[in-house]
């Protein structure tokens, strides 16, 4: 799977000519970008988007069925991307049964890399829009708790994924499987470091990151998390349903407007709060998650806690009174 | 006992010496101070106390300290003298004064933080030990979202478990045909100006070191390509770890144009491919900054501390030693030299997970090198150390009585 390069040779330019036969570091080009030497046939496409598409693959050795994740270099005189070099780097470091697994990596000389993953046969996104929403509860509850795991497990290997979502969730739908995917904007954090602000997509987006903190850790992504749980209740995004203005004006709505004594340290981060918003008294988590019994509504809002400080940590949220009938684990 | 300090006591499980064998130790015995020897760790005003006089052997009140989740390790912590006591003295008039040997009577009012935190209150015997509390260096930062401290635990031993994978072979430099360890010593001296030139992150001179370790171990490189390596090693850390990322354009500017865009992505290519993309991997600044804060450490010991790693990253016979091993073996060493006397507290002992006599080699080392820095060719990290943004640590004198012995 990972190639082991481990004669050695004096000539270096031998050394570069042999890129051309690295099973990871490929440059030829077959008439599909990337599949002869990936060693996959290519079946159909399986989505799009901006950083490129998604193949549904056989691999041609053990005639399985895999994903081969296309992306596409923008900046190719910059060399392999940032982006790729994180999360391939953080992948092969992660092995636990909720987080997707990458089989082989490989480059093409017509500006794309490309990385093979085990196939799953949806994402959370498409499993609530097109297949009706989990509503039965032990669905949910079992999501969740598979959601839960993968999360701090990252964290207690120091990653943050930065970037949950329905559509970076994935199902195995015979065994009710959930998988986390896109570690694109993941990275290993530390408790001293300036992150970018701009990142996640905005629905998911933890309030921190809306104020433009540059502090933050593990807490953003149990934000998400959250946004995921009541997503997978009521049948669509969170802060889609409250009219608003934008996302931060949204939670403002439906938690309160934050002052100094509900989140301490907010006028310093964002020191024109009153001016950006009115004071808004808190809808409540009730009014719009209706469907959720008490101990998951406590759950939701303990994850959805404006405070990062407040906020419950992934391996605490394992452990909460919602997940007391396990049964279906 | 006019004035007293003992009466606020958090009950403190000591380590003894004898079974302080590392972070994943349980000690048969769980001692306690007597109150005697733990006034030093309460901060408490005279004046709120009066008229205590308590025997060697007396009973009690003390506060466990009850955290959610709590390790193994937490439970044989003493809470951090430098965390401030979450709790009040009341003084009570003493009706009788009749000057008896009873203790006064005093209440202790708990703050509402305190509330949460506290389990049980017990009478204990206190036992007269002479024993050093090993202190729950993450106490304070229970409520700090950006110290993780309820993963802080899984993510250094797990640290500690793989670490060795990211080490190489102390002599792989003869396998290589046409380069050496002194031409490696020119190429992480020059990067570690160039490091300091960008302005990046200390971790990312430290992945770049391993990166190319890790790289030369497993290929053979001509000599005039060695610069392509290390600089490609660079651009590689600063996509892993930086946010704002220096171009390849500045890379080859920095090697006065001596290779072209496209021999630097090849390059990248070819050492992702042969690292096969593993760059998670501990490296002696990971260690650092936990062991920093087992020492309790100033700016002042973390300079010095800084500045003794990085003067191992030039020289290929610190390779033998493993990354927590250097890191833990810098801050002993910085420490020695700033206070001219052993020190290796039982809680730098019990977070590092190593003892004083297993530092002594390679502390002794690090010492040589400090004494050498300034002189020879390879100066790069002396000169460094040696400016104002690095408080001048390279003017410290080294710790010369550790080579004595």
């Amino acid at each position: 799977m990972w190639n082991e390069e481990s004669d050695w040779i004096g000539s270096f330019d031998a050394l570069l000519a042999r890129l051309a036969e690295c099973s990871m570091c490929s440059r030829r080009s077959g008439e599909r970008p990337g599949a002869a030497q990936m060693d996959v046939k290519i079946l159909d496409v399986a989505a799009e988007g901006g950083y490129g598409r998604v193949f549904r693959c056989l691999d041609v050795h053990t005639g399985a069925l895999v994903a081969m994740k296309q992306i596409t270099m923008v900046r190719l005189s910059q060399g392999i991307p940032a982006q790729i070099i994180r999360e391939v780097s953080l992948l092969r470091e992660l092995h636990h049964a909720n987080i997707v697994k990458l089989l082989r990596v490989g480059f093409t000389e017509n500006r794309y890399v490309n990385l093979v993953f085990e196939h799953l046969d949806y994402d959370l996104h498409q499993f609530i829009v097109n297949r009706g929403y989990p509503k039965d509860a032990t669905t949910v509850k079992s999501f969740m708790f598979q959601i839960l795991s993968a999360v701090a497990y990252c964290h207690s290997r120091k990653v943050l994924h930065r970037d949950l979502k329905p559509s970076n969730v994935l199902i195995n739908h015979s065994k009710r499987l959930i998988k986390l995917a896109d570690f694109g904007l993941a990275r290993e954090f530390a408790d001293d470091f300036l992150y970018t602000e701009k990142l996640g997509t905005s629905w998911y987006r933890a309030p921190e990151i809306l104020c433009h903190s540059r502090q933050y850790s593990t807490q953003v992504d149990l934000w998400s998390v959250g946004c995921i749980f009541a997503e997978m209740v009521i049948g669509q995004p969170l802060f889609q349903v409250i009219n608003c203005r934008d996302e931060l004006e949204g939670i403002f709505k439906l938690l309160g407007t934050p002052t100094e004594e509900t989140w301490p340290g907010i006028t310093k981060l964002m020191p024109n709060l009153h001016i950006y918003c009115s004071k808004f008294d808190p809808l409540g988590l009730e009014t719009f998650v209706t469907d959720l019994e008490p101990s998951g509504l406590n759950l939701l809002s303990m994850m959805l806690c404006l405070d990062p400080s407040k906020r419950i940590s992934a391996e605490a949220s394992l452990k909460h009174a919602y997940f007391t009938d396990v049964n279906w684990i | 006992m006019e004035g007293s300090k003992e009466n606020c006591v958090p009950r403190i499980p000591l380590i003894p010496s004898s079974n302080l064998q590392g972070p994943r130790m349980k000690p048969l015995l769980h001692h306690r101070l007597p109150l005697g020897n733990i006034s030093q760790n309460v901060n408490m005003p005279h004046s709120q106390v009066n008229k205590l006089d308590l025997s060697r052997k007396c009973t009690a009140h003390t506060i466990q300290h009850h955290f959610p989740q709590e390790t193994k390790k937490q439970n044989l912590l003493a809470p951090n003298p430098s965390c401030k006591l979450d709790c009040d003295i009341v003084d009570i008039d003493d009706d009788d004064g009749d000057g008896s040997d009873d203790a006064v009577p005093v209440f202790v009012k708990h703050t509402e933080a305190m509330l949460d935190e506290i389990d049980k209150i017990e009478e204990v015997e206190m036992e007269d030990v002479e024993e050093e509390p090993v202190l729950d260096i993450d106490a304070c930062d229970r409520k700090d979202p950006l110290a993780v401290v309820e993963y802080i635990d899984d993510i250094y031993s797990f640290y500690k478990d793989i670490e060795n994978s990211s080490c190489v072979s102390p002599n792989y430099m003869t396998s290589q045909l046409d380069i050496n360890e002194r031409m490696r010593a020119i190429l992480i001296d020059w990067l570690i100006e160039v490091h300091y030139k960008f302005e990046l992150l200390e971790e990312t001179l430290f992945l770049t070191v391993n990166l190319i370790d890790r790289f030369l171990e497993r290929q053979a490189v001509i000599r005039n390509k060695l610069q392509l390596v290390g600089v490609t090693a660079m651009l590689i850390a600063c996509k892993y770890e930086e946010v704002t990322v220096p171009t390849v354009e500045d890379f080859i500017l920095i090697t006065d144009k001596a290779y072209t865009r496209n021999e630097v992505l090849d390059m990248e290519k070819l050492m992702m491919n042969i690292l096969q993309f593993k760059l998670s991997m501990p490296t002696p600044y990971m260690f650092m900054r936990r062991f920093l804060k087992a020492a309790h450490s100033d700016k002042k010991l973390e300079l010095l501390s800084f500045f003794l790693v990085e003067l191992c990253l030039v020289e290929c016979k610190m390779l033998k030693f493993s990354p927590s091993l250097l890191a833990a073996a810098a801050i002993y060493t910085a420490q020695c030299s700033l206070y001219q006397f052993k020190q290796w507290t039982k809680t730098t002992e019990w977070y590092t997970d190593y003892s004083e006599e297993k530092l002594l080699e390679c502390s002794r080392l690090m010492v040589t090198f400090h004494q050498k820095a300034g002189s020879g060719k390879l100066t790069g990290v002396y000169r460094k150390y040696n400016t104002w943004k690095y408080g001048c640590a390279a003017k410290i004198e080294p710790a010369l009585f550790l080579l004595d012995n």
